[in-house]
């Protein structure tokens, strides 16, 4: 018995590093206020279920580029700013349409972006430029220093003369 | 410059509709997207561009048209 119930969760989690990422990005409505977001993010968490939470953004107030209207119950509501939060999650396909009913009728998420992403965190983690020639990996390419020139050593008029003579004889 | 912004865009991996800062980058005055020819960007990275601009501008961090 033991031993099924240890093949059991290898298998669940072979299954969850099999399970597809997405990030969910959402609009709170402003009129549930800073305290009643996180009530709102822990509806949005407990629709997920089982899902492995990845990554998360505490929802913060944001200015909307554009006025959104939505029509509830036959009034139109209008939104200049929202709270806006994300979550990254792993679950299976089969549980997304599920979720997206769940958001749909949550009345206090004024708008939701669900996509499919990979599991690295993107924005945090950047990586180097790719460059085309090993030599400027790493390195920035310096100046080369000014050398210091020798001063010119004081030179007789007799030894310039004897100089001068040489060449025009050759 | 076209290198310069290809390279800045491998630096941030992968354009997410999130950065809207570095989507702002490539819009025009009217918030339109910049043409290939104007970002310098390779063709997969103006695609993954334009995709992550249309989010934005669904999400309402970008606005659809600048009058």
């Amino acid at each position: 018995m033991a031993e099924k119930s240890q093949t059991a969760e290898v298998l669940t989690q072979a299954n969850s590093e099999k399970r597809p990422v997405y990030e969910v990005g959402f609009h709170i409505l402003p009129t549930v206020g800073d305290e009643g977001v996180a009530g709102v993010v822990d509806q949005i968490r407990s629709a997920l279920g089982n899902a492995e939470i990845i990554s998360e953004q505490v929802p913060e107030k944001k200015r909307l580029a554009y006025t959104v209207e939505r029509s509830l119950t036959g009034k139109r509501e209008k939104y200049d700013e929202a709270y806006f939060g994300f979550t990254k999650f792993a679950l299976e396909r089969e549980s997304i349409p599920a979720f997206e009913e769940a958001l749909r009728s949550n009345k206090n998420v004024l708008r939701f972006l669900l996509i499919e992403t990979v599991r690295e965190d993107i924005s945090t983690t950047p990586r180097r430029a790719v460059f085309a020639s090993d030599r400027l990996e790493g390195e920035t390419i310096q100046k080369p220093k000014a050398v210091a020139e020798e001063p010119a050593g004081e030179v007789s008029e007799a030894e310039l003369d004897k100089s001068i003579d040489a060449l025009v004889q050759e | 410059m076209p290198q310069q912004t290809d390279n800045y865009v491998a630096h941030f991996q992968r354009i997410d509709y999130k950065d809207v800062d570095v989507l702002k980058k490539f819009l025009n005055p009217h918030g339109k997207i910049m043409p290939r020819r104007r970002t310098g960007l390779s063709a997969a990275n103006q695609r993954a561009l334009a995709q992550a601009v249309k989010r934005a501008r669904f999400m309402a961090l970008l606005p659809f048209i600048v009058r």
